[in-house]
């Protein structure tokens, strides 16, 4: 998430009547958030092309939102949602193409720290096998950190829903990992 | 109801966050060290965040990403609006050919159907005299007409060059789009390609028509006139 501090300097920033200003504030934005946002947009759409395209429809949105944002909400709690959005409205129309390629893309097990006893390549199987719903929720979790209440308002539920959807997600993932194994 | 050790540890997992074996609580990992399925709980929450963050280490830095923003948002306004300018500078080179052949087929219709003598009164009033002329005398009423549509559309010739221009320039605009968007934008922009390629056909056909077309109406009037 975005330091209050610096949310406040872009919210100045994409307020002022200078461009050039307004620019440089949503550069820090694009900034701040946007390998996260890659994270949870790949792992809702399971195809880093898709998730590319994703995270530019939300920038996009976003560009033409910005000035109207009222700060109901954080500003990252607001990119994620507009990014998660975008991510699941792009794996729709993947699904309607029926082009439901969404295997896993090939691993690289140098970018993994993951246990050593636990093979990566399928859990990424697994991963791939829960909802989206539940890899949202996953990945909320585990790219930034996020805390329950900040997963809850990212998503727009009660604390209580982000905690019990979470605690399934982790529980399903591990089944299908075993599943996986069964195999 | 009474939680079983691996529940505990399992819902301490969901509190104390995240799947890290050196981020849980003692009490947690003492009972993890022993129990298989919680091991295996930690264990494969621990690849998928190692998994996870890895997605995010795969991620396009952020200043190509703003140049892709940049791009997409440039394109979508520039394209918008010169795509919308050109389409219609090419219909109204489209709609001027189609006036000027929808109307010489009126004139057509209007010579065989109404009585000679009144329609050379109206004709003479609007310089149409030698079409209806040669029209009212039967017989080479198709290459009358013909050569009469070559003669309107070599007025409008600019038409032709219009259609070239505005089509290339739309396609090539279109085609800029290919690289930013996903697949079913592609394809649209793929289908506006083909489109522009229609009105490209056209204007280069009517280029190649128009020397025939200026000669046949030549012939016409040389005939006419003799």
């Amino acid at each position: 998430m975005i330091a209050p501090k610096a949310e406040r300097e872009i919210l100045a920033g994409v307020r002022s009547p200078l461009a050039a200003d307004r620019t440089r504030a949503f550069e820090r934005l694009v900034a701040s958030v946007h390998r996260p946002l890659f994270a949870v947009c790949e792992s809702i759409t399971q195809h880093r092309a898709d998730a590319e395209d994703a995270l530019q429809e939300a920038y996009v949105a976003a560009h033409r939102g910005l000035a109207g944002f009222r700060g109901d909400s954080r500003l990252g709690t607001w990119m994620y949602r507009i990014a998660i959005r975008a991510a699941l409205r792009q794996r729709a129309r993947r699904r309607r193409r029926a082009d439901h390629a969404l295997a896993s893309e090939p691993i690289d097990p140098r970018t993994l720290a993951g246990p050593e006893n636990v093979d990566a390549e399928r859990v990424r199987r697994a991963l791939g096998r829960l909802s989206a719903e539940h890899r949202t929720v996953l990945a909320l979790f585990c790219v930034e950190d996020h805390s329950h209440e900040e997963i809850a308002e990212v998503l727009g539920v009660p604390v209580g829903t982000a905690w019990s959807r979470l605690h399934h997600a982790r529980k399903r993932l591990v089944a299908e990992f075993e599943q996986q194994r069964d195999c | 109801m009474t939680m079983t050790e691996c529940d505990r540890a399992q819902a301490g997992m969901d509190i104390q966050h995240p799947f890290l074996r050196d981020g849980l609580p003692n009490h947690i990992r003492a009972h993890v060290a022993e129990c298989d399925a919680c091991r295996l709980h930690v264990d494969v929450a621990a690849a998928c965040m190692a998994d996870l963050r890895s997605r995010a280490a795969g991620a396009a830095d952020a200043p190509q990403a703003r140049r892709m923003l940049d791009a997409a948002l440039t394109a979508k306004r520039r394209t918008r609006a010169a795509i919308l300018a050109l389409l219609c500078f090419d219909l109204l080179g489209a709609a001027a050919c189609l006036v000027f052949i929808g109307w010489s087929w009126a004139l057509a219709l209007f010579a065989v159907t109404v009585p000679p003598q009144a329609a050379a009164l109206w004709y003479v009033s609007v310089h149409h005299r030698r079409l209806i002329e040669r029209a009212a005398q039967g017989g080479e009423l198709f290459a009358v007409l013909r050569a009469d549509l070559g003669a309107r559309i070599a007025r409008v010739q600019w038409c032709a060059p219009v259609l070239i221009v505005g089509g290339v320039a739309m396609a090539l605009l279109a085609a800029s789009e290919l690289p930013y968007q996903a697949a079913s934008r592609n394809a649209l922009a793929a289908g506006q390609i083909l489109f522009d390629a229609g009105f490209i056909g056209l204007g280069v056909y009517l280029l190649t028509r128009l020397p025939a077309m200026r000669r046949e109406s030549d012939d016409l009037k040389t005939s006419g006139d003799a």
